[in-house]
């Protein structure tokens, strides 16, 4: 394979911090009673990947290597130092030794069945620098009742900036970023006269980029993370041109103060043949001009908006919530056949219980007598009193739910009980929370002890 | 058409009606002053008049009933139709004028239309110099469409794709838009003149999911509007111009609610004639047939027929080209024309009755009808109108205009882009196109210079627009110069939110110059107020915190510093003087700077920063090694390793090898007196 891909399994989930993830590995949070660091693997395997580097915190190293035996594809583990709070950028550039082809980097929280090589093509397509993976929000997505308090909704939204084919990316901003005007400058719109700007996109944090661009990151050490910064910074610089190649002579020559530090252009370099191959070959990326391919831009950014099948990034306990109850309908596409059977042999269902065909249950898992369970997933472990409802909930393993209560729409953390008679409603319940006998919740967060007392 | 009355069946009549208004005046001065004489949609294109083009246009449409909406010499335009085809009762729409002499802008002309209330149902706008073959029908039958579902919309712009560099885009109306997904509503409209940077408002991206910015079109000057059009421009009366009109509409989309459309056509040809320049690009596109079926062989409203030859040439009939005379392409000769031996035509068109010398050379001219044109002329892009002649021998450059009955030669040369007309005064009745507001004093007309023993020509130059505030903004094209393309500024990134570099990379440079700035004050004031040395000190440091300035830059701005201190106190003195004010500042500071030039490093800063000094200032130049001298043997400052470290350390480029040659004696003297200094140790 051409790439070498990269698993950013280091996040800290400090967006979903209501699931304990300080504690608990982000990566090893299950998604359809599978950790979600499982799916990108698998992904990987799927394209005919054979190796993978995958990163992560030192404290956590063991945990996530422990979860992902037994899968084919060669992993090896980098772990960084937790006391750093390192970026993605960051980690990259402690990879750099390791780097030896250009790079496939894939968060750990994104669960989608597309396939890779829709990227890649584009990638390979333009020679693109980087090529990164969007994907629409699906507009019932911002309705659903998420669970735990509604919470002012953090405008997050990117507006990013197309050219005619929609595939290369020439604008990329953050609506927090923006001003009251948006200046574009003519000499850049002569050139693309045609700037489509869409907001309804999330970036997957998946990228296929350059080698050289470790190398770039190497020397510029004030980026910290990738989304947040290099690709901001490369859609940027995209159309400035490299200074005239004798100043930077002059800057590495001279032993003056001044800032000796290569800009990127120096990085940027193309190999006489490929400038040979772009010179003969009549392909051009644009029309409307006599300019030569590319404009002899030597930043390209592209993009693969990704236009069908599932695609969710579950880094906030939103996204988390909708990727377990989307899980079952895909499942069978994304993990092997023996991960993908609904309810667990292992599990005991006593009688006159009812579990849904949309529920996943996984092994060990004991389900009492005149319970009834729909759309939801329940984890290792747990134990289900009698006479209990769960409806479009997520339980997470080891939960224990005591006779007669009702859980609609609600994420239950690992270890937690739920005591006899609670009720539930659009709630996070914490890691290893207990809650009290006849406890009525609707749209709360329980997540730390002192929250139990008010009861 | 049906008389106006109430009944219920009339008006569903009515509505079916296709209504045109064709505004007959382009209230400029493009063409001035060939526009003195004849309005701008009578002149000829290929041999038939600019007007001819947009009736044919509307007439492809189907549109029942057109207006022709005339100002300036409007008369004229009144009996050119009553003369034409479209006056006979076998033509397929009713052609009325209405004439309103003293009208001044578009927005008064649609004024008056409201007034008139001929308006009753959706109607198209379009200038009377437009050339297009647009398929209307469809264009109006969607903007009913769209009408049908919001009664808000008002207008359907219709424009071409175009690349910004393509010939038929007329600089005058450079225009950038924001238009809605995949409503094909306008969002945000803006035309660009001179300006280099686009602003958006952010509420364009931000309350809309998909929006197109788009500088990739052509304007067509062609509108459909609805009904409210004319209205809307009379309760604004400050609306002049269609771009007033879409720009009044955008600002109060929140509180009206209107709505305006472009569709963009991606096949068909359009293009208005609004300047010369576009007259020759709109007269090459016919000729070569971008327009059909508006082509000089298929114009049946022109008496005589028009054959079409091989590489574009149309010849009509009764032409007498003389033996050797060669058409090469894009051709137009029109009727009665005679071409004398030897000459060479290409890309022009020639009018009527025309009388063309031996040995002529014309390339992409315009020649109108009854010229006489002399032997052995040489004619590059120019328009010669009605009798003109140009006597033998002449040199015509690119962008000459020869308005009615100049006469030029023999044997001269117009230099280019000069514009003739046969009299010197002013008749202020047809003056421009419309401006008979200003007054005499603005038109300059120069009494003319030698165009030949027989000529009779003056020059023209165009009014300045000092009192038109408005129009400052606006681009105008001399045709024959060549257009200036805007500087391709190094951009940093398509949206200009500068200092797009890393943080630090950015902001760095900015600091030093304030810290810098901040140094030398202090120093200053320190003087005045005699500010202990110890506080100087912490003063800096605490400074050098503030502005997070690296210890090594520190060094070398204390010491330049100080250096220019001594400078500054009297900027015109030279060599010895400066020197002496020099020492006397360093003398003064000297607990400061041995403060911080102490070790090898900071001593090899200051050496740095000095060098860089003397490359930008010649003055320091001219002492600089005078002062290392004295900084070496009288204060003691700097070690003679360092200086010589620093001095093998100077790179040869430009600039620098100046210090590095400079500073070779005293390198040499120092090491003559360490030799000789080891010399007597060894002794």
């Amino acid at each position: 394979m051409e790439f070498q891909p990269v698993i950013m399994a280091a996040g800290r989930g400090t967006r979903m911090t209501d699931l304990n993830t300080a504690k608990y590995p982000k990566a090893l949070l299950p998604v359809g009673n599978l950790p979600m660091v499982i799916y990108p693997v698998y992904m990987l395997e799927r394209a005919g990947f054979e190796e993978a580097i995958v990163v992560v915190l030192d404290s956590q190293a063991a945990e996530i290597r422990k979860a992902l035996v037994g899968v084919k594809l060669r992993l090896d583990f980098v772990s960084i130092p937790d006391a750093n709070y390192w970026g993605t950028a960051d980690s990259l550039r402690y990879l750099k030794d390791k780097v030896k082809r250009d790079l496939l980097i894939i968060s750990c929280d994104l669960i989608t069945d597309i396939s890779i090589h829709q990227i890649a093509n584009i990638h390979r397509k333009y020679d693109a620098t980087v090529t990164m993976l969007l994907s629409p929000i699906p507009s019932q997505y911002r309705d659903i009742p998420t669970p735990g308090p509604k919470a002012k909704k953090r405008s997050e939204r990117d507006f990013v900036g197309f050219d005619e084919q929609g595939d290369r990316v020439l604008f990329m901003a953050s609506e927090a970023d923006l001003d009251e005007n948006i200046k574009f400058r003519k000499s850049v719109l002569k050139r693309h006269p045609f700037l489509n700007i869409k907001s309804g996109l999330t970036d997957c944090h998946m990228y296929i980029m350059k080698k050289w661009v470790v190398d770039f990151l190497d020397s510029s050490k004030a980026i910290s993370s990738i989304k947040g910064e290099l690709i901001p910074y490369l859609i940027k610089k995209q159309f400035s041109k490299p200074k005239a190649s004798c100043d930077v002579g002059k800057a590495n020559m001279s032993v003056v103060s001044e800032d000796v530090r290569p800009d990127i252009f120096t990085f940027s370099k193309v190999d006489e043949i490929t400038e040979k191959i772009r010179e003969m070959s009549t392909w051009i990326d644009h029309r409307g001009d006599m300019e030569d391919c590319f404009h002899h831009n030597p930043i390209r950014c592209y993009a693969h908006v990704q236009s069908d099948g599932f695609c969710v990034k579950a880094n906030t306990v939103a996204a988390y919530n909708e990727s377990n109850k989307q899980i079952p309908r895909v499942l069978a596409d994304l993990a092997s056949e023996k991960e993908t059977i609904v309810v667990h042999p292992s599990t005991s269902i006593k009688g006159k219980s009812q579990v849904g065909t949309d529920c996943l249950v996984a092994e060990g898992a004991q389900i009492g007598e005149k319970t009834s369970v729909k759309r939801s997933i329940i984890g290792k472990h747990c134990t289900i009193g009698d006479k209990v409802k769960i409806a479009n909930s997520v339980i997470l393993d080891h939960v224990s739910i005591l006779e007669g209560c009702n859980i609609q729409g609600s994420l239950i953390g690992a270890r937690s009980t739920v005591n006899e008679k609670c009720e539930l409603k659009d709630c996070i319940v914490g890691h290893g929370q207990n809650i009290n006998t006849m406890g009525k919740f609707t749209n709360e967060a329980i997540t730390g002890i002192d929250r139990m007392m008010e009861i | 058409m049906a008389p106006k009355s109430k009944g219920q069946r009339v008006e569903l009549k009515q509505e079916d009606v296709l209504q045109a208004v064709i505004i007959a005046d382009s209230f400029d001065l493009g063409f001035s002053p060939i526009s003195k004489k004849k309005p701008r949609t009578l002149l000829p294109v290929a041999n038939v008049p600019m007007l001819e083009y947009t009736l044919e246009l509307l007439c492809a449409a189907e549109v029942q009933e057109i207006f022709i909406f005339c100002c300036h010499l409007g008369e004229q335009i009144r009996s050119h139709i009553r003369n034409s085809k479209w006056s006979d009762t076998s033509s397929p729409c009713s052609v009325s004028t209405v004439l309103s002499e003293g009208c001044l802008s578009m927005g008064e002309a649609l004024r008056e239309i409201d007034a008139k209330s001929i308006i009753r149902s959706d109607f198209i706008l379009v200038f009377g110099d437009v050339v297009a073959n647009v398929k209307l029908q469809d264009i109006v039958e969607q903007h009913k469409k769209r009408r049908r579902k919001d009664k808000n919309t008002v207008m359907t712009m219709v424009m071409k794709k175009a690349p910004p560099t393509h010939c038929t885009r007329c600089r005058e109306d450079d225009i950038v838009m924001a238009v809605e997904q995949p409503s094909s509503r306008i969002l945000h409209y803006q035309k660009l003149a001179y300006q280099t940077k686009v602003d958006i408002p952010v509420e364009v991206i931000t309350e809309h999911s998909d929006v197109n910015l788009r500088y990739d079109l052509l304007d067509c000057h062609i509108s459909i509007c609805s009904p409210q059009v004319p209205q809307l421009f009379t309760d604004n009366f400050d609306f002049q111009t269609r771009d007033d009109f879409v720009k009044g509409i955008l600002i109060s989309e929140e509180i009206m609610g209107y709505a305006i459309y472009v569709n963009v056509i991606r096949e068909e040809y359009a293009a208005r004639i609004s300047n010369l320049i576009m007259y020759d690009a709109v007269s090459q596109d016919i000729m070569s047939r971008w327009t059909y079926p508006l082509v000089p062989d298929h114009t049946n409203s022109t008496e005589s027929t028009v054959s079409y030859g091989r590489h574009n040439i149309y010849l009509s009939k009764d032409i007498t080209l003389a033996r050797g005379c060669k058409l090469e392409e894009n051709v137009v000769v029109g009727r009665g024309t005679s071409v004398g031996s030897n000459t060479v035509i290409s890309h022009s068109v020639i009018g009527k009755n025309c009388k063309i010398g031996e040995n002529v050379k014309i390339r992409g001219a315009y020649i109108w009808d009854n010229v006489e044109i002399g032997d052995n002329c040489d004619i590059e892009s120019s328009i010669l109108c009605d009798h003109v002649k140009v006597y033998s021998g002449v040199t015509l450059q690119a962008g000459d205009v020869l308005s009615w009955e100049v006469k030029v030669g023999p044997d001269v040369t117009i230099p280019k882009a000069t514009v003739l007309q046969s009299s010197p005064e002013e008749d202020s009745d047809d003056f421009g196109d419309e401006d008979e507001t200003l007054d005499k004093k603005d038109t300059m007309v120069e009494s003319c210079p030698d165009f030949g023993s027989r000529g009779q020509a003056y020059v023209y130059s165009p009014p300045t627009e000092s009192d038109d505030e408005e129009d400052e903004a606006q681009v105008h094209d001399v045709w024959g110069q060549d257009n200036k393309t805007d500087d391709e500024d190094e951009l940093s990134s398509i949206a200009t939110d500068d200092q797009s570099d890393l943080s630090s990379e950015g902001s760095l440079p900015d600091d030093e110059k304030m810290f810098y700035r901040e140094v030398l004050d202090t120093l200053v004031r320190a003087r005045e107020e005699n500010i202990r040395t110890e506080n100087l000190i912490l003063e800096i440091n605490s400074l050098k915190h503030a502005y997070n300035i690296d210890i090594h830059d520190l060094h070398g701005m204390v010491v330049k510093a100080v250096v220019d201190l001594g400078m500054k106190e009297n900027p015109d003195e030279k060599g010895i003087q400066l020197l002496t004010n020099i020492k006397t500042h360093m003398k003064r500071n000297l607990t400061l700077i041995k403060n911080y030039i102490k070790g090898a490093d900071s001593q090899l800063d200051c050496l740095q920063m000095l060098e860089e000094f003397s490359i930008m200032d010649e003055q320091i130049s001219g002492v600089l090694m005078k002062l290392i001298h004295y900084m070496y043997e009288d204060i003691d400052l700097l070690s003679e390793q360092v200086i010589v470290r620093w001095h093998k350390s100077i790179p040869d480029e430009e600039g620098h090898l100046d210090v590095k040659q400079q500073m070779q004696p005293f390198i040499k003297w120092l090491q003559e007196a360490e030799e000789e200094s080891s010399e007597e140790d060894s002794d």
